[in-house]
């Protein structure tokens, strides 16, 4: 059995199909990237993923356990979190109280949050900024902190929704060595991202959505060479 | 702003504290009684608006019915004390349980609401409160109000009972700002969609914040009518809850020390201007608008930033003149 399964799940807007019988499943340790064209599902999909939606029909299970038509903050009591592609920061609140809310939830003391939240500040070189207010960050700032929210907690999946878009390219090298390193620890990831040279640096395996189904599931090399997804997503310059 | 928002909330307290020594040496240089009743009615203005700036300063909960909980408190006392004569002392705490016990239930209810949909169907809940106990006579007495028995003979006693409330509801909200419900509050208020995917029981926090704002304004309003030895339906009039909404705007909403400074300013400034009749309250509304305009942090806000302001030029001068020097 699978660390995470999604099984035949399905989700609509009216009569717009947004997410069309999706399947896949990854392995403990896995970093998969999620790439399609604008408006192919993935991110209805993260939202499914994470309890933002009740899915129309489908399973989602993680160690076995089903976590579809949750509400969001049991999915995040049940390991899986999310950062969102619009960022979503607690603006009025300081960067470190940002951080601990994530850590407090997930059931950590005081001290325990505290120090973790000093060691993911450090790593995302925030920490200068721990008692400025989130909302006075620039955006760059913000992703990075919402992304460091992600990992207070020992997650046992992450979703990152476009964690590479509009910001700097040093933070986003920032993001991508976290991902990295904590990959190698162990955590697993699912990767949205429209930015193909980070997913093909960082992600082993690519799953593709167009029209709100999976239309590749392979080694990101290779899924890039797949001619449907060429036609669907990359264009004519990856033939 | 400098500091954040932690270090703040400490600055808020202790100015808030000293707000209140402030207060408690007052009767010493207001000898006239009128108007050291003024400051007891301001005082309890000051512990309702705190109560409001929980629930909207701090969770972002629009409630347009912290008057219907005074009432509530109110009565829940009032009725105890005029029916079966019952102690005021233990009808205060029965009126205060009644008046988070209802608000547990309409927190529960509204949750799901935001911006005008919770607004208003606070509002209505509040008018429906107001309206039942105006118009059922045989219980309540409707307009003409319960006559309920006093606490105290003397009004300093009134005056020093109402202080100690607020500076335990003052540093009882210091505590539970700065805990981690505090912290899930106002991640609630910043945005609540991503404070559920970051684990926050949202749907728990909204009702817990309802509940203990009510109950404050139940036991604000409890004591009040033992001071003025009267229950009445005004005491839920939604003009009540504008002036509360127009104290809090004008201290400093989401801080601790602005419903203070808010509740003090409105409440004297109103006694103030009462020769020019009700159309003091046009004052009130255009301050108000003044304000939401204006100066969205209010007056505590408007302090803050003149203080950062300060400190960050005295900051540039010291490095500028430790340049020059080397």
């Amino acid at each position: 059995m699978s660390f995470f399964q999604i099984k035949d799940v399905t989700k609509s807007f009216g009569g717009l199909q947004a997410v069309a019988g999706v399947s896949f499943s990854l392995e403990r340790g896995e970093l998969v990237g999620l790439i399609g064209p604008n408006g192919s599902g993935k991110t209805t999909l993260l939202n499914l993923l994470s309890g933002y939606y009740p899915p129309e029909s489908g399973s989602i299970l993680i160690e076995e356990q089903p976590v579809q038509g949750l509400p969001p903050n049991s999915v995040f009591h049940r390991g899986i979190v999310r950062m969102f592609q619009q960022t979503r920061v607690f603006s009025r609140i300081s960067v470190a109280d940002n951080l601990l809310v994530s850590g407090y939830a997930a059931g950590l003391d005081v001290h325990e949050s505290s120090g973790r939240a000093k060691v993911i500040m450090e790593k995302l070189e925030l920490l200068r900024l721990a008692d400025e207010d989130a909302g006075h960050l620039s955006g760059g700032q913000q992703k990075l902190l919402e992304f460091g929210c992600c990992f207070i907690g020992d997650p046992k999946l992450v979703l990152l929704d476009e964690p590479f878009a509009a910001i700097h390219p040093s933070m986003k090298e920032i993001i991508a060595r976290y991902i990295v390193e904590r990959h190698a620890q162990g955590q697993t990831f699912i990767i949205v991202s429209h930015d193909i040279p980070a997913v093909l640096e960082l992600c082993p395996r690519s799953v593709v959505m167009n029209a709100g189904m999976v239309i590749a599931d392979d080694p990101t090399d290779q899924v890039l060479q797949d001619e449907n997804v060429i036609e669907a997503y990359l264009g004519e310059k990856y033939l | 702003m400098r500091g954040g928002s932690r270090i703040r909330t400490v600055r808020e307290l202790r100015v808030s504290i000293l707000f209140l020594a402030i207060v408690a040496v007052l009767p010493y240089f207001v000898i006239v009684p009128y108007w050291r009743g003024v400051l007891i009615v301001a005082m309890y203005f000051a512990l309702v608006s705190a109560a409001w700036n929980l629930l909207a300063g701090y969770t972002g909960q629009f409630s347009l019915a912290p008057a219907a909980f005074a009432m509530i408190g109110g009565y829940g006392s009032g009725l105890l004390c005029y029916h079966f004569g019952i102690s005021p002392w233990i009808g205060i705490p029965c009126g205060t349980l009644a008046a988070t016990v209802i608000g547990l239930m309409l927190g529960r209810i509204v949750l799901r609401l935001r911006g005008p949909y919770l607004a208003l169907t606070t509002l209505a809940f509040a008018e429906i409160v107001r309206l039942v106990i105006s118009n059922e006579y045989e219980i309540t007495r409707g307009d003409l109000g319960l006559s309920v028995t006093p606490l105290f003979e003397h009004q300093l006693n009134y005056y020093y009972l109402f202080l100690f409330l607020l500076v335990v509801v003052q540093i009882g909200l210091y505590y539970l700002v700065r805990s981690r419900a505090g912290l899930y509050l106002q991640a609630i208020r910043d945005d609540d969609l991503a404070a559920s995917g970051r684990g926050v029981n949202v749907v728990l926090w909204k009702t817990v914040s309802f509940a203990v704002s009510s109950g404050i304004c139940g036991l604000a309003g409890a004591f009040y009518v033992h001071f003025i030895r009267l229950a009445s339906p005004e005491l839920g009039l939604i003009l009540q809850t504008g002036l509360v909404i127009a104290m809090v705007v004008i201290g400093g909403m989401g801080t601790l020390i602005g419903p203070l400074i808010g509740a003090f300013l409105v409440q004297l400034s109103s006694e103030a201007l009462r020769e020019v009749g009700l159309s003091h309250m046009l004052f009130f509304a255009l301050t108000v608008i003044l304000f939401g305009r204006f100066f969205r942090s209010g007056i505590w806000g408007g302090i803050d930033f003149l203080r950062d302001k300060w400190e960050t030029r005295s900051e540039s001068k010291e490095i500028m003149e430790a340049g020059g020097s080397e």
